[in-house]
């Protein structure tokens, strides 16, 4: 049994590797459908009033579904990753790993296997959404959708980085992933601010609906933030995780 | 010397865990570790890990093959305990055989359990687990908190008999209150209380050498009270203390005057005397007497 081993044991036992992949797809069927189907329901349930809504685009389609998973897909990496990276959430656990390996051993898988299983999530779930949003509102430009989807992987870096930060901050799981997530909404809205925000990682967050609808490349400047930032992030919680006493 | 540590205080806000602690243990020993609860034994340990570093003073350990046992020892869940054992070794990098793991986990009686989820142990299971992922890669140094406070007579047994047979191959240190354990397997044992070390050294130099003070029991058929009167007033004597109708305690100010006068006083006393011993002192006795 290797560190590896462990944690692909650990998403394939808590079931997080069909969960948050299942979330992606959920919302990936979902959203398009409801794009397509909710000006007909709100039709028929509402007899006495008549709401006259534009015809659904693909884009309103995927715009559904990126809403949804950038809420609770991204609190499904965050709390995946917190539950990985948690070392010393639990004092007994914690000395069992800390006096046998290094705390950059130890965390290297566990922060590269919640990240990978983020980003297929989000892989499928684009996938899926790209075939759904064609099925029942019509094609999305192929390329930009991937695009989107590898600048939002990139995102995913930046987020699992502040699970690592916090994690040196804060020891049980769900104050990392309250934290966290704290974190992530509270960047989310600095990077409304014209300038700043498009420095930010967060402008990644809109990048596929933003490419989708023909919109030009703009995404140099937070990638690099988001690379530097996020290995800051990291280093920065693996020293101070070093340096916690048990 | 395995482990040296030399004048090591640790604070923790404004209490102070450890205090001017002095304390070796030497290789191939079992050295225990006792003290009330508070007294800093798990700092101590922590310590001698490398899981926490001195406020002052320091803690050379000559070796990095170093296994430690938690006093409740916890593992994720989801795994079976064959592969606690097995990421264990793993960890250790010591390159033992892969069937250690099933050896290791059938001498803590766990062969029967190991492909079992560890959610479904109990209590003592995974302290005997904790054993096993500690003993698999037989480190140098064993750092040992309470390995046997949760176990039933069986398993404590079991757990004192693999501490004894590791003597000479590696060195346990183990902390516990239970101390007739440390009695039976210690070669060596650091008596803690409020943060500083109030004994170093064998048990058997404590034992002779905490308290002068000289006891014999003297057991009879009837009539403890009477003879207890009567001995109380030898001026040799310092008290004579009945327990039931039977026996009798008495203490003198040395072993000496005890022996000198004691068993010559009873033949002419006309009592009829079943047996006369030496009370021997316990390490609990003597526990209690440098704790206080």
């Amino acid at each position: 049994m290797t560190l590896w081993r462990l944690e692909w044991t650990r998403i394939v036992r808590t079931l997080s590797v069909f969960l948050l992949p299942g979330v992606f797809v959920f919302f990936a069927i979902l959203s398009p459908v409801m794009a397509r189907y909710l000006p007909d329901l709100i039709d028929r349930f509402a007899d006495q009033i008549t709401i006259i809504l534009p015809e659904p685009s693909p884009l309103e389609g995927l715009a559904q579904y990126l809403g949804n998973i950038e809420q609770l897909g991204l609190a499904g990496v965050v709390v995946v990753a917190a539950m990985a990276i948690g070392i010393d959430a639990k004092r007994e656990l914690s000395i069992f790993f800390r006096s046998r390996s290094s705390v950059g051993t130890l965390l290297a898988p566990r922060i590269a296997v919640p990240l990978v299983l983020g980003m297929v999530s989000v892989w499928l779930g684009a996938f899926v959404a790209y075939l759904t949003t064609r099925a029942v509102l019509g094609p999305l430009p192929l390329a930009d959708v991937a695009m989107g989807t590898a600048l939002y992987c990139a995102y995913l870096v930046f987020a699992v980085a502040v699970v690592v930060f916090v994690s040196s901050l804060a020891k049980p799981i769900p104050i990392v992933s309250v934290i966290s997530i704290v974190a992530l909404i509270l960047t989310g809205i600095v990077g409304l601010l014209p300038v700043v925000g498009d420095w930010l990682p967060s402008a990644l967050i809109g990048a596929t609906f933003h490419l989708a609808a023909g919109g030009g490349w703009t995404y140099s400047a937070p990638l690099i933030a988001t690379a530097v930032v996020s290995v800051v992030l990291v280093g920065f919680g693996v020293r101070r995780l070093e340096q916690r006493e048990i | 010397m395995i482990v040296d540590a030399r004048q090591v205080t640790k604070t923790f806000g404004q209490t102070n865990a450890l205090d001017q602690v002095t304390l070796t243990v030497e290789q191939g020993t079992v050295h225990g570790l006792v003290g009330p609860n508070g007294a800093g034994k798990t700092t101590m340990l922590n310590l001698m890990a490398g899981l926490a570093s001195p406020t002052s003073g320091s803690v050379d350990v000559a070796t990095a093959t170093i296994g430690v046992l938690p006093d409740t020892p916890l593992f994720d869940k989801w795994l079976t305990g064959r592969e606690v054992v097995a990421l264990a070794l793993n960890l250790s990098k010591r390159g033992t055989a892969e069937s250690r793991v099933d050896d290791i986990l059938d001498i803590v009686d766990l062969g029967k359990d190991k492909n079992r989820r560890v959610r479904g142990y109990s209590r003592g299971m995974l302290q005997r687990l904790g054993l096993a992922a500690t003993f698999v890669s037989e480190p140098e140094l064993l750092l040992l908190d309470e390995p046997a406070a949760a176990l039933d007579p069986l398993g404590r047994r079991d757990v004192l008999d693999l501490i004894r047979e590791l003597r000479g191959a590696s060195t346990v240190v183990f902390s516990s209150h239970i101390l007739d354990d440390v009695q039976e397997v210690c070669d060596t044992i650091g008596i803690l209380s409020s943060g500083r070390l109030v004994y170093e050294g064998s048990l058997e130099r404590l034992l002779a050498t905490t308290s002068t003070v000289a006891s014999y029991s003297i057991e009879l058929r009837s009539g403890a009270a009477a003879l207890a009167e009567l001995i109380d007033q030898q001026e040799w004597v310092t008290s004579a203390e009945t327990s039931g109708d039977t026996d009798i305690l008495v203490t003198a100010k040395d072993t000496d005057t005890l022996e000198a006068n004691l068993i010559p006083w009873l033949g002419a006393s006309g009592y009829i005397v079943i047996g006369v011993t030496p009370r021997r002192r316990s390490l609990e006795d003597v526990f209690l007497e440098v704790t206080r």
